[in-house]
């Protein structure tokens, strides 16, 4: 379940992204730092996380750490409802 | 600046003059009309799209009331950074000699927000939430200031666009026809001043900025344009109607030739404004 979304999150950045096909995009790369997301594209990837999800991101989720890697937006906004499930 | 000190004492006599309450402008019915939708049928996003044949009238007259409350939802997000950047401009900076007119603007955006809300949370119970935010960046010299004054005068012109289209059809809810009149009316003051302060800061900085920082700047406006677009089409608004698969059906709508219709009139004034202005190549 884990590497499934974290793959398709990763196939969408690179698919808006292609200098993202740069970087070895692993589940501990920091997406913001690396510049792989910019602030025009992470309303984009909000709305796809959030749906995948089913959980809103709220702006404090950006100022620490869960959305600045894809292993960070697993743990938490999907691990619980995999685990539960 | 001086032009810019001139359009702001105009128009701040003009604010004065007209402004009115937002409380008092409109009678609120305690629920939206059953036998009118809320938006003109064009613009619903998914009137183009094979899956309108499905539905039921019920779900049309219920995706015209949603996409209008999303549309009103994405303004109130825009309203906000908005005014957050002219409180922060309000007596510092460039445009500190125009604090009077930015003070009428302020409290403009603040009467549309008001109005926008009451709607959303009268007839849908709720306001779509933002999800509009700001990483942080290196801007060159001026950078920040111009994009900041050009993104909000797009943001005004697509949204006039789509307030004057609504506002033009007889045939929709009254309520939110007289909103849409009424939104349209203070953008087109905004407007002026938005152009005045983005052409003024344009002349100032962009020499500074040489080629490639003018090419990178009009590249960030081209996608902030193309992204904003995307973002009148909602998963959330497919999701809220029941229907199955709502990225998947965004990116369909999306790709609509109505779509880019729209998205290419909505845009058109915005576009040649930017391009007029010297070395400026939105791409």
């Amino acid at each position: 379940m884990r590497d499934e979304i974290i793959s398709r999150l990763r196939f969408w950045l690179m698919r808006q992204n292609p200098a993202a096909t740069d970087y070895e995009i692993t589940p501990d790369t920091d997406i913001i730092e690396t510049g792989i997301l910019d602030s025009l594209q992470l309303v984009e990837f909000i709305l796809l996380v959030e749906l995948e999800a089913g959980k809103r991101i709220l702006s404090e989720h950006i100022d620490g750490t869960w959305l600045r890697t894809l292993g960070g937006i697993y743990d938490h906004f999907f691990a619980v409802d995999a685990e539960a499930a | 600046m001086h032009e810019v000190k001139r359009a702001a004492a105009t128009l701040s006599r003009v604010t004065a003059a007209r402004f009115k309450s937002p409380h008092q402008l409109f009678d609120w019915p305690s629920a939206p009309d059953p036998d009118r939708l809320a938006m003109s049928p064009r613009l619903i996003s998914l009137s183009a799209h094979p899956i309108w044949a499905t539905l039921t009238d019920e779900q049309r007259w219920r995706a015209g009331l949603l996409e209008t409350g999303y549309f009103y939802s994405l303004n109130i997000s825009g309203e906000r950074e908005l005014m957050m950047g002219l409180a922060a401009r309000l007596h510092q900076g460039p445009l500190a000699a125009a604090s009077e007119y930015l003070l009428h603007f302020l409290q403009e955006e603040c009467a549309h927000s008001a109005v926008f809300t009451r709607f959303c949370r009268t007839y849908l119970g709720f306001v779509y939430p933002d999800r509009q935010m700001r990483l942080p960046r290196k801007f060159l010299p001026g950078e920040e200031e111009f994009l900041f004054f050009a993104q909000v005068m797009i943001f005004e012109h697509l949204a006039g666009w789509h307030n004057m289209a609504n506002a033009r059809d007889g045939e929709i809810w009254p309520l939110a026809r007289s909103i849409h009149e009424y939104h349209a009316a203070d953008e087109a003051r905004h407007l002026a001043f938005g152009r005045t302060v983005v052409e003024s800061m344009w002349r100032k900085h962009s020499p500074g900025w040489g080629e490639r920082g003018r090419e990178q700047v009009g590249h960030y406006l081209r996608r902030y344009l193309d992204s904003l677009q995307r973002l009148y089409v909602s998963p959330f608004v497919y999701r809220d109607l029941g229907l199955p698969d709502a990225m998947r059906l965004r990116e369909e709508v999306l790709a609509l030739p109505a779509r880019k219709e729209i998205e290419r009139a909505a845009s058109a004034r915005a576009v040649a404004f930017l391009q007029r202005l010297p070395g400026l190549v939105l791409a």
